[in-house]
């Protein structure tokens, strides 16, 4: 009798490690491999395009589990995904990665998130005294900097013939709030602010004056960064999370209200709020590396003395479009009556290559 | 009752107007920016909306305290004994002890997330260096302090190892290891902040900045207010157990020390 109670024992034990090994490896109605990813994600600037992906089922479809992580600073993000914490950091910035990228870390980026969308703010009674970058002279100008914002607005700037370091103070905070408060109170006369922080600043008696945007319509802020070096698997695991982020980015394009729908559950805040930092109009959200407009940031970031031995490294072994352009192709195949998805690879090969 | 307000009439009454002058300054003046100084009334309702949320912050932040905080307590107590009673270690080491106890946790933050498997464990590890020190050094004071006579009489006792820790060193430094405990349990709430701001999803550091994010600053001032009352509670439960403990001292002649 005991012999029996052993083997039913260990019948019920191998019953339950192979259907253990089941839920990591297979889904149920499928012999298809599950990839699974951690996602790195700035709290502030949220996920919209996962959270969207998540939402319609897209990483489902390409059995792919994915753990978004959320952060407070991009820099614990970054050392994150630099540490093998996290596979993928997704809205950590351009000037994020590639500062990291400056210092040596072996990071490449993959794919994009977000577009524009930062507005520079004043007090609203101050708002004619800026019409051209020309105003801004003698100005005392709160940023955050090595920020997204911070590097287009300078770069403008000194494009615009003004000296940063002797026409204009700068004056650092460690974030976007902050500057917020330090415009609020007279303490800096203008403040250059994130996206997501319109309502809020509006809130507080502050008004947009300049858009990121209006400076150059194409900057480029979160991108899809990760490690260099990637396994086969990984490989697979970026192609189809790229997959699920175009689908997600014509989704918000086409139906905002699903964009907000998804991603609320993220942010506990208002539907006013949510919807402010994911669908403002100012903000894009994309999935495209956009590698032109990066390599301008990088050279950008050179001349402002944020990245110091900049000639030592090539940038453009730090960019691997090949998951991108691989999922284009399979969404271009998959739905080959769907216009969309050959624009965007037009799109693609102008901004790429 | 009686004894309760007899002790403490006038911190309710400085409470009272605390709270009638920010009533006054929210509601009556112009004074502040209401964005920035949301008035009472809004954080109470900011604070019944959230109170869930800061509950669930409660119990992740206490996962991560109290092995954080458990864990100083055994290595702060037990190395400062060490180190304490051994004089020439103590010597060759407190070079690196005074370095590396002022330095802020913060500055630890890449190396524990490199090196810790989880983000978890490094939260964990940021708070356990922040409360260790004060625990450690207070311990390492308390037996550089402990008075000749106490010393003399072990020694006529001859009380050695076990029994001169347990039954000497331990109860007679414990005056200032109770010490840097309390300051560690205040430091605690106040890294707190620092260990929740990666990989953390609720905590009550984390519910202060995530809503300092995107200021919304009713939630900040309620999250305050809530952090406030725990601090205070676990407080009042610390005093009461550090003067059962120290019941051969003049402390628990005093009201409170806190």
């Amino acid at each position: 009798m005991k012999h029996k109670n052993w083997i039913i024992g260990i019948g019920i034990a191998a019953i339950l490690l192979l259907s253990a090994c089941n839920v990591t490896t297979g889904t149920p109605n499928s012999d298809e491999k599950t990839y699974k990813l951690k996602v790195g994600y700035l709290q502030a600037n949220g996920a919209p395009l996962a959270d969207i992906a998540v939402d319609e089922g897209f990483f489902e479809k390409e059995h792919l589990k994915v753990e978004l992580i959320p952060f407070s600073a991009s820099t614990d993000g970054l050392n994150a995904l630099q540490s093998k914490k996290i596979d993928i950091g997704l809205t950590f910035g351009t000037s994020g990665p590639l500062a990291f990228i400056s210092q040596g870390s072996d990071f490449d980026i993959i794919g994009g998130h977000m577009e524009g969308g930062h507005p520079i703010v004043v007090k609203e009674g101050n708002k004619s005294k800026y019409k051209s970058l020309q105003d801004y002279k003698g100005k005392k100008i709160g940023t955050v900097r090595l920020g997204t914002p911070d590097i287009v607005f300078k770069a403008a700037l000194q494009e615009s013939g003004i000296n940063i370091e002797k026409d204009v103070t700068f004056i650092d905070f460690k974030s976007v709030t902050a500057v917020l408060e330090a415009v609020a109170s007279g303490k800096v006369d203008v403040g250059v602010s994130g996206t997501g922080h319109l309502s809020k600043a509006e809130k507080i008696g502050l008004t947009p004056v300049l858009w990121s945007n209006d400076i150059n319509p194409k900057h480029v802020c979160c991108r899809v960064t990760v490690r260099g070096a990637s396994t086969e698997e990984q490989a697979v695991a970026y192609k189809k999370f790229l997959k699920g982020l175009i689908q997600a980015e014509r989704i918000k394009l086409e139906s905002p209200e699903k964009a907000l729908k998804a991603t609320k559950v993220h942010f506990k805040l208002d539907d006013k709020t949510v919807n402010e930092i994911v669908n403002e109009p100012h903000l894009h959200n994309t999935a495209d590396p956009n590698k032109k407009e990066v390599v301008k940031m990088w050279e950008q970031m050179k001349n402002l003395g944020y990245v110091k031995n900049g000639e030592k490294i090539d940038i453009n072994k730090h960019f691997n479009l090949s998951f991108y352009e691989q999922a284009l192709n399979e969404l271009i195949k998959e739905h080959p009556n769907d216009d969309y998805y050959k624009k965007q690879l037009e799109n693609y090969k102008k901004q790429n290559t | 009752m009686k004894k309760f307000l007899q002790l403490y009439i006038y911190t309710t009454l400085i409470a009272i107007g605390l709270l009638a002058l920010w009533v006054f300054i929210t509601n009556f003046t112009e004074l502040l920016n209401p964005i920035i100084f949301p008035s009472p009334e809004i954080v109470a309702l900011a604070f019944i909306e959230a109170i869930t949320e800061l509950f669930q912050g409660f119990l992740s932040s206490m996962g991560l305290l109290i092995p954080a905080f458990a864990l100083s307590l055994i290595l702060g107590i037990g190395g400062g004994l060490y180190f304490g009673m051994n004089q020439r270690i103590r010597e060759i080491l407190s070079p690196f002890f005074q370095t590396f106890s002022p330095l802020p946790p913060t500055l630890f933050i890449p190396y524990a997330i490199a090196l810790l498997p989880t983000f978890e464990l490094a939260s964990i590890f940021i708070l356990f260096i922040a409360t260790f020190w004060p625990i450690f050094l207070g311990t390492i004071e308390g037996v550089l302090l402990i008075d000749q006579h106490y010393w003399d009489n072990a020694k006529t006792l001859r009380l050695k190892g076990k029994d001169l820790i347990l039954k000497m060193v331990l109860p007679a430094s414990s005056p200032l290891i109770l010490s840097g405990t309390g300051m560690s349990l205040g430091l605690s709430f106040i890294v707190l902040m620092m260990a929740e701001m990666f990989g953390a999803n609720s905590g009550m550091g984390h519910f202060v900045q995530y809503y300092t994010d995107f200021t919304q600053y009713d939630f900040v001032l309620a999250g305050l207010i809530f952090n406030s009352i725990v601090i205070l509670l676990i407080m009042v439960i610390y005093e009461k157990i550090k003067k059962r403990v120290l019941f051969w001292t003049n402390l628990k002649k005093t009201g409170s020390s806190i």
